[in-house]
């Protein structure tokens, strides 16, 4: 059992998603990040579907309570809060772990060797924040919150460890495009205007869609269609010609052309970046794009499969070492 | 004649099926009624690469496991998947449904304005209501929420010039040439008509978490405002397979 001490603006209960019922307006919510997700649950040694903590900005401070607790933050964070990041930690009863700040990203997640208790819904124990449902009782989680994680099965899993650069993906690469579904409607300079001109990320940025501030989109006609399904990454153009690229919280179907989908290996990095960030794009087929993710994903499952061990300490050297130093403490 | 269809990607893990023309807002009975063929036919399968399936107005959104097909892959298989389905419409896979509504001049807050927009009676506009053969071409904007084709032309006419901070939950609305009734307060622009006591989504119940499902048929039966207090009350005990349609489905 946990306790939650101080949830951080935007802190939820996710896993890859509840697929299989869009078709009933449910969509499928789930992590927004899923390499970063999946990252944090090879640190602690658990199945990359099991659900983690998503936290934004800011994390949450929880608390262990009745047994040791193992778990592993992924996250970049400040320097002063001192770092226990990336890397298997395990908490004491009563010991307390604070996350603090992100430094440089935006998202992290807090992943838990032993699962989650929370209730399976639809298969899944994602929270749809907006329409209320799944996780913790369908909301964000909040200050005395206590998550019940079943049984430890072994003790002792090994420690492991990775540098932040090869969790977070940073650099100044174009994110990947897809043209489509409705690329038609749009006029053929709307196309090279997209991939030709930086687009600022604005301030208004959450689970369900990232807005984007750049050069307007010309549509052809209108913005307007018979509402259809949207995919994850789709980069849907109302009528101002401002893109908005929709997330895991999406709506299940919507009446606005979507002139583009982002290549779903770009997604981490897109979901990443701050509010003010100049993005650029780029277009590759669909072909080109189904190589990049398959590459990606074979890249990503080595990567997690081979982990390197951390330094057997115990938590007090760690802390001697100047590791977690203000991160762990009992109370 | 059938209509052309096209493929669209929505990235690399979605293929986008459209028939018609994409920009024709018209709604269409037959592109609807071949997406729900399809749909049904796709449901009833399973394949292993698929992952989930969007059925709306004339387009099917079907996510599918890129590691297992690639795109091209897809669109061969779905072009034989439309050829053997061929000119069959689909269409018998839908329940027919009759929902009750209270018409009670509380809950039927523009019945007067379409009534004086549409030059009838207040009576004739519930009678085009009930007489109309709605069916399920989509839920979307929120869990549970239907978008009913089939509204009765005569009553016809745009949104609310104006929409509504709060539609309570339940409401039996009608805007353009569809249907919608609304599962929880929401804001919106249809012009309500009446409200359905049953609960369109109900989250506890894990097995068919909504009410309704793409393709199911609909017809709307006035009932008093002490039966929708009842039902409201406990809607356990209504039937709500219609037993006046010859094909209703188990």
């Amino acid at each position: 059992m946990i306790e939650i001490i101080e949830p951080g603006p935007l802190t939820s209960i996710q896993d890859r998603g509840r697929w299989g019922h869009q078709a009933q307006g449910i969509g499928p919510s789930g992590v927004m990040d899923t390499r970063l997700a999946q990252i944090a649950n090879a640190l602690v040694g658990a199945p990359l579907s099991q659900a983690v903590i998503e936290f934004w900005g800011m994390g949450p401070s929880l608390r262990a309570l009745d047994h040791p607790v193992t778990l592993a933050v992924a996250g970049q964070a400040q320097p002063s809060s001192g770092h226990a990041a990336f890397q298997t930690l395990t908490l004491k009863p009563r010991e307390t772990l604070q996350i603090g700040p992100l430094r440089g990203h935006a998202i992290g997640y807090l992943a838990f060797a032993e699962p989650l208790d929370a209730p399976v819904w639809l298969g899944s124990q994602a929270t749809h924040i907006r329409a209320g449902l799944g996780g913790h009782k369908g909301r964000l989680l909040a200050a005395g919150d206590r998550l019940a994680l079943r049984p430890a099965g072994e003790q002792g899993r090994p420690l492991r460890y990775i540098e932040p650069d090869r969790a977070l993906l940073v650099n100044d690469k174009p994110i990947r495009l897809v043209a489509g579904p409705q690329d038609q409607d749009f006029d053929p300079a709307a196309l090279e205007t997209l991939v030709s001109q930086p687009y600022q990320l604005t301030s208004l940025c959450d689970r369900m869609g990232y807005r984007l501030e750049g050069p307007a989109l010309q549509h052809k006609v209108s913005a307007d269609i018979a509402s259809d399904g949207i995919a994850m990454g789709s980069v849907q153009v109302p009528a101002n010609g401002q893109p908005i690229i929709l997330l895991a919280e999406r709506q299940t179907t919507g009446g606005y052309t979507k002139i583009a989908t982002v290549v779903s290996c770009d997604l981490p990095r897109f979901v990443q970046s701050l509010p003010g960030t100049r993005l650029r794009f780029s277009w590759v087929s669909v072909e080109e794009a189904q190589a990049a993710v398959l590459a990606e994903t074979q890249a990503l499952d080595r990567l997690c499969a081979d982990l390197p061990l951390r330094l057997d300490m115990s938590n007090t050297s760690l802390l001697s070492a100047n590791l977690i130093s203000g991160v762990v403490s009992g109370t | 004649m059938q209509q052309p269809y096209s493929f669209h990607p929505a990235g690399d893990q979605a293929l986008l099926l459209t028939f018609g023309q994409a920009a024709d807002m018209a709604l269409d009975a037959e592109a609807n009624a071949r997406v729900m063929a399809l749909y049904q036919d796709l449901q009833k399968q399973a394949p292993t690469w698929l992952r989930d399936l969007v059925p709306s107005l004339r387009a099917l959104l079907i996510y599918y496991d890129s590691s297992q097909l690639s795109y091209a892959a897809l669109c061969t298989l779905i072009e034989g998947e439309l050829a053997a389905l061929g000119a069959h419409q689909g269409d018998d896979g839908g329940r027919h449904l009759c929902l009750p509504v209270c018409y009670d001049d509380e809950f039927a807050l523009d019945l007067t304005s379409v009534a004086e927009a549409k030059g009838l009676s207040t009576d004739a506009v519930l009678a085009k209501h009930q007489a109309s053969h709605f069916k399920v071409y989509m839920l979307g904007f929120m869990p549970g929420a239907p978008y009913l084709g089939g509204l009765d032309p005569d009553l016809s006419l745009p949104r609310r010039a104006s929409p509504r901070a709060v539609v309570p939950a339940g409401s039996v609305a009608i805007a353009s040439t569809m249907g919608v009734i609304y599962p929880k307060q929401s804001p919106g622009g249809w012009h309500v008509l009446g409200r359905c006591p049953l609960p369109l989504f109900d989250p506890s119940n894990d097995a068919a978490p909504c009410l309704l499902a793409p393709g199911d048929f609909i017809r709307f039966q006035a009932i008093s405002r002490d039966d929708y207090e009842a039902l409201l009350a406990d809607p356990r005990g209504y039937q709500v397979l219609d037993g006046h349609a010859g094909a209703a489905a188990a």
